[in-house]
């Protein structure tokens, strides 16, 4: 009798711990999808891939065609959100770590009535479908490809929500979003402002990048009026090996924490069309780093070159974005990032010029969150750091610079400390002899 | 060329490749005419300018169709052309595509370059109005894909006479037209570097017209370019098809109209496309429909046509719907019995014993009515209704007669014939349908009798007429698009007229039945049987306008 009973109750539990596994997945059956464009900066166009499935008892015999179709469908519009998720070269989650969070959510954000608040807009017809007989009258397949409009943005939002993706409140508030300057690629010896005022195509090329990033909620700046360089110029001169770049000084005068450099190309195609290419480039602003780069392309079109543009511009910032916003995330654990660049005066000697040197080491362990800073180039007369402060400590550089100046003033009498520009990225200091 | 270009083994090019596969989706194709007919064998070169003439004007007339835009080509580049074709002994249809894409395929070209964003635009799809293009700029514009599309849809049609025929009756003074002949279509592909014509599929037909000269000509070359047209609808690359957009209550709907020129009652079969263990990709079908209703898709973009069942199945959109082209005539052929009275007289012969009909016949007699259906739901917009023109024939085979040996060797037993037109309507059921059908014409109860005296023929016909109508209603069962198999039940009024025609050698009169000698002939009463119709895709002759011939 008790033999028995362990039985029935071992059963029972492996009854219902299969019952429980075998229960369909809401993932979907396909995971096929291709990018056909990003329609506008919070939906993707998205060609996906169902397969519909229906076996004996699943339906009657007279419904096979219906339930392929239904399921067909279903799968598909699951398959357009699992590609923004996960597919493709920038997909929303974008390391393990984030696809492991989202593991105990996925069965239930697949939920169909839950996956069409992401579909803003779906194909009418099929690109194609094809039926697969698996067994003759027992079992079916059905292959269709179908286009939607997927809301990236929203998708994005409930991964914020829950906790997957930092939410831009959570970046707000610790870091801000990045503030984003866009410029164009010009020739050695060209001012890329006056660049923008003469050329139509790249001055079109900006409005779209911008356009595009503060439909994001980002801080973009285009320059519009030449920037005084002067000082960051004869301070980044006296640095032996570092050329002279103007969009990374533009970019550090103005102090954006990522800059963005494009260039356009239209080229004549068959059938006296046009077709588009957008290069762009996003670089760190603090090292010119680089952070991502994509070339996108318009179709070939008979349109306007303005509309071509901007059609190649939307197809690469996309993908770009995606690596300046990974990039963020990683760096906002560190801390907000600056250049610190110390001029020192030529009254100096070498041994008081080491001096100082090693007093700024001890002060960028003070005010650096977890003393992360890291030295570039230490010369007689120059001295370049980039450093990662805490941003509860340090809100706004001025608290900084002060910071700096107060240590600065313990450890060292012979010189007087100054600054000569600061802003969001760069603390641009001069020591003198006192 | 019009009259002089000499072929090399046309007809070995002369058959129809038909490609396997179906398209999902129809895309406009732009084609290009030729007037010129190249008259491919000894016979044909004995065409007449004006019958030439005609010739094209019916075949352009029928091709032209609204599923097609048109390149007119100048004058000035056929007639190069045509000289350049002319200079040479004999043209191969290879040699003929080289002449095409020398001399034709520029301008072509550069009139596809002038019409490639009206037509490419049309060609985008709901996707792509979606895509950034359309949403974002607000200015379509037309993508290079479409433009490909617009660009590789040229073709060029060249019609062709193989056979010519004319053969005049000694008797009636009418005329045979017999001809061959077809169309070869050419492709203008742009796919390579370099644009480039190719042989892309030959149609060939066969046609017969008979009457008065004239007529007889017109009828043979209406029923040609007839037979052409549906030839040409049933090219894989010409033939319609759309996805199935809604489903409900056994009609389906699609984006398809007028557009494309489709009408009332129209057959498209239904199927998917099945991939089979082995990769083997097959369009299965899985029943067809007719045309309900036209969608206006010239004025309205997104309008649909429907289509009701047929064979119905389970469909779901996203299945596809692909054209069967058809004349639009149904050929019936319905064996029946007829019920007839004749009562006991004489009938007279013009030598020998006159024949005796001793008994009264009250019986059914065995005949069948052959039909031809025209539809009338193109030019109406009401479905299934039809045109029908025919004959009749039926023998009673139980009558009682006396006449001598000489009078039966040379005349025929008493038989029944005529000649009938009228409406007939239809309603479907599914795969059955429920056919009314009412009917006027004539009855002729007759015996002809042939013989020589001396060096002269006598033909002599001796018959009495009926005039009435006759009213059928039938039972069907559509076994096919094609085919249909059912019953058939009518009354005939006919009634006996006391008429009776007398002809000798076609010079005839009239006698009235005053002594009442002639036996009494009433065709009024039921017949029944079954019938068969057939719906051909081509027909050697048009039967209306063949007993329109015959009747002038």
């Amino acid at each position: 009798m008790r033999n028995l009973s362990i039985i029935f109750i071992t059963a029972c539990l492996m009854l219902f711990i299969f019952s429980a596994e075998l229960q369909a997945s809401n993932l979907p059956r396909s995971r096929e999808g291709t990018l056909i464009e990003s329609a506008s900066p919070t939906e993707v166009m998205v060609q996906a891939g169902g397969i519909g499935y229906w076996k004996k008892g699943d339906s009657k015999k007279k419904d096979i065609d219906k339930t392929l179709s239904k399921t067909a469908e279903e799968d598909a519009r699951r398959a357009a959100v699992y590609f923004v998720l996960f597919g493709g070269s920038d997909p929303l989650l974008s390391n393990d770590k984030e696809r492991k969070a989202f593991e105990p959510y996925q069965e239930a954000f697949f939920d169909l009535k839950n996956i069409t608040k992401y579909i803003a807009w779906e194909g009418d017809e099929l690109v194609s479908r094809v039926k697969k007989p698996i067994k003759k009258n027992k079992e079916y397949e059905l292959h269709i490809q179908k286009v939607f409009k997927v809301n990236k943005q929203l998708i994005s939002d409930y991964l914020n929500g829950i906790n997957i993706l930092p939410s831009r409140a959570t970046l707000t508030e610790e870091l801000g979003m990045p503030m984003i300057m866009v410029i164009p690629v010009v020739k050695k010896g060209e001012n890329p402002i006056d660049v923008l005022k003469t050329n139509a195509n790249l001055s079109h090329g900006a409005k779209a990048i911008e356009s595009y990033l503060t439909a994001r909620q980002y801080d973009v700046v285009v320059p519009e009026q030449q920037a005084d360089l002067s000082a960051l110029t004869s301070a980044q001169l006296s640095l032996k090996d570092v050329e002279e770049d103007y969009s990374y000084q533009l970019a550090l005068s103005i102090g954006s924490d990522v800059y963005i450099t494009y260039e356009v190309n239209i080229t004549a195609d068959k059938f006296n069309t046009k077709k588009a290419s957008a290069s762009v480039r996003a670089y760190e602003t603090t090292t010119a780093r680089l952070l991502g780069t994509e070339t996108g392309y318009s179709p070939s079109a008979n349109t306007a070159d303005m509309v071509l543009i901007e059609n190649a511009i939307n197809d690469a910032i996309d993908k770009v974005l995606s690596r300046i916003m990974d990039y963020w995330k990683e760096d906002m654990s560190r801390g907000v990032q600056y250049k610190l660049i110390v001029s020192l005066s030529t009254d100096f000697d070498e041994d008081q010029a080491e001096e100082i040197s090693f007093v700024f080491t001890d002060i960028l362990e003070k005010v650096t969150k977890n003393k992360k800073f890291k030295e570039n180039i230490v010369t007689k007369q120059t001295l370049d750091y980039l450093l990662w402060c805490d941003p509860a400590s340090y809100p706004q550089t001025t608290k900084l610079y002060r910071a700096i100046k107060e240590y600065f003033e313990e450890d060292y009498t012979e010189g007087i400390l100054r600054k000569v520009n600061i802003n969001r990225k760069l603390v641009l200091l001069e020591v003198k002899a006192e | 060329m019009k009259r002089n270009i000499t072929a090399l083994l046309v007809i070995s090019f002369l058959i129809t490749v038909q490609n396997a596969h179906c398209q999902d989706k129809y895309e406009r194709k732009s084609i290009s005419y030729i007037n010129a007919l190249w008259l491919a064998s000894p016979s044909a070169r004995k065409l007449s300018n004006d019958q030439v003439s005609t010739l094209l004007k019916s075949v352009k007339g029928q091709i032209e169709m609204e599923r097609f835009d048109y390149n007119p080509l100048p004058q000035s580049l056929i007639s190069d052309f045509v000289k350049s074709a002319n200079a040479k002994d004999s043209l191969s249809v290879n040699q003929i595509a080289d002449l095409m894409q020398k001399k034709l395929t520029p301008a072509i070209l550069a009139m596809l370059k002038e019409y490639q964003s009206i037509r490419g635009e049309e060609l985008l799809s709901e996707d792509k109005k979606q895509t950034f293009l359309a949403t974002k700029a607000k200015e379509s514009g037309v993508t290079l894909e479409e433009i490909e599309k617009v660009m590789n849809a040229a073709y060029i049609y060249l019609p062709v006479l193989t056979g010519y025929q004319k053969k005049k009756d000694k008797d009636t003074g009418k005329i045979t037209y017999s001809i061959n002949g077809g169309i070869i279509w050419f492709h203008v592909s742009t796919a390579g570097a370099e644009p480039k014509v190719v042989l892309k599929v030959s149609n060939t037909t066969f046609s017969k017209g008979y009457g008065r000269d004239d007529f007889a000509w017109e009828s043979a070359v209406m029923n040609f370019a007839r037979n052409l047209k549906v030839a040409t609808q049933d090219i894989p690359e010409f033939k319609l098809a759309a996805t199935i957009a809604e489903v409900e209550n056994g009609t389906v709907g699609f984006k398809m109209g007028t557009k494309e020129g489709i009408h009332v009652d129209d057959c498209f079969f239904v199927g998917e496309w099945v991939e089979y263990p082995g990769g083997d990709m097959q369009f299965d079908r899985s029943g067809w429909v007719r045309i309900g209703k036209v969608g206006d898709n010239k004025n309205d973009k997104i309008a649909l046509s429907t289509a009701w069942a047929v064979k119905k199945d389970n469909w779901v959109p996203g299945m596809v719907v692909v054209e069967h082209p058809r004349l639009g005539i149904d050929i019936a052929v319905k064996p029946m019995v007829y019920k007839l009275e004749v009562t006991s007289g004489t009938i007279l012969m013009l030598v020998g014993e006159d024949i005796r009909i001793v008994e009264d016949y009250n019986e059914y007699a065995p005949g069948l009515d052959l039909d031809a259906h025209y539809n009338l739901g193109a030019l109406t917009g009401v479905s299934q209704l039809f045109f029908l023109v025919g004959g009749n024939f039926a023998f009673p085979p139980d009558l009682q007669i006396q006449t001598t040996t000489f009078t039966s060797l040379t005349s025929t037993p008493p038989f029944v014939w005529g000649i009938h037109a009228g409406m007939m309507k239809k309603h479907y059921f599914g795969r059955t349908a429920v056919s009314l059908a009412v009917k006027g014409g004539i009855r002729s109860f007759t015996v002809k009798q042939d013989l020589s005296m001396g060096s002269t023929d006598i033909e002599y016909t001796i018959s009495n007429q009926s005039f009435g109508v006759q009213f059928d209603l039938g039972f069907e069962y559509a076994a096919s698009p094609d085919f249909h198999i059912g019953f058939i039940g009518g009354y005939r009024l006919f009634p006996d007229m006391q008429v009776w025609d007398v002809s000798v050698n076609q010079s005839g009169f009239t006698m009235a039945d005053v002594d009442d000698r002639f036996p009494d002939v009433n065709h009024v009463g039921p017949c029944f049987g079954v019938y068969m119709h057939f719906t051909p895709p081509s027909l050697p002759f048009d039967p209306a306008s063949m007993i329109k011939g015959a009747m002038q």
